[in-house]
């Protein structure tokens, strides 16, 4: 461990920007596209397709839950 | 934190798609940018459905905390800014799951989406007779 010392200061110094053209084919997933300034992004994505996520089987409906589970609202 | 923020001009913007919980925003933004998205995609052979059949609360994926690196000290933060952000032209196809696009000046932006993808086939959809390529393997990761 250090000794005390003195807290971190973080200056930013933004200067102009200049951009001719730009072109984008998709923003998705929680993505961001920012022309401008912002003091902080927190950007998070779940995705979810494992191999138990394919069912062979005979089409019936997914099993449903307990009721108690249903009714917590989620 | 302080921030200072810089002028945005932008000449031609062009849009085609803004979907499902994403936000396509002209100005400034003093306070906090929340987006959420929940989706599951369920694919069927038949498509067969009956009503409340996939409850949110039955993938954990749902309810999954999110980790993020928790800051080991306190930092001061300061801005300054000089110049502006000039842009010609932005063509932009879509935006979806919680998207973000912003031309000027904003606070903290969070973002989370959470999506589960279901392919439910029945036996007698899949033709026995189709091949299927084996996954390649992974190449190890050079240091």
């Amino acid at each position: 461990m250090f000794p005390s010392r003195q807290p971190v200061q973080l200056n930013v110094t933004n200067g102009p920007v200049a951009i001719g053209s730009i072109r984008i084919i998709g923003v998705s997933s929680s993505a961001s596209f920012l022309i401008g300034d912002t003091e902080s992004l927190t950007l998070s994505s779940f995705f979810d397709t494992p191999p138990e996520s394919v069912i062979v089987g005979p089409l019936a409906p997914m099993p449903s839950l307990p009721d108690e589970e249903l009714e917590q609202g989620l | 934190m302080s921030l200072t923020c810089r002028e945005s001009r932008v000449r031609n913007v062009y849009f085609n798609t803004v979907s499902q919980a994403s936000v396509l925003q002209f100005g400034d933004d003093n306070g906090t940018t929340d987006l959420f998205n929940r989706v599951i995609a369920i694919q069927r052979a038949i498509a067969d459905f009956e009503s409340n059949e996939l409850p949110f609360s039955a993938y954990s994926l749902y309810y999954r905390p999110i980790l993020l690196p928790a800051p080991q000290e306190e930092v001061s933060f300061s801005s300054t800014a000089w110049g502006d952000i000039e842009i010609g032209d932005v063509q932009v196809i879509g935006l979806s799951n919680s998207a973000l696009t912003r031309f000027g000046c904003s606070g903290p932006l969070t973002a989370e989406t959470r999506i589960v993808n279901i392919r439910h086939f029945n036996a007698s959809t899949i033709s026995p007779a189709t091949p299927v390529a084996p996954v390649p393997p992974v190449p190890p990761v050079s240091a």
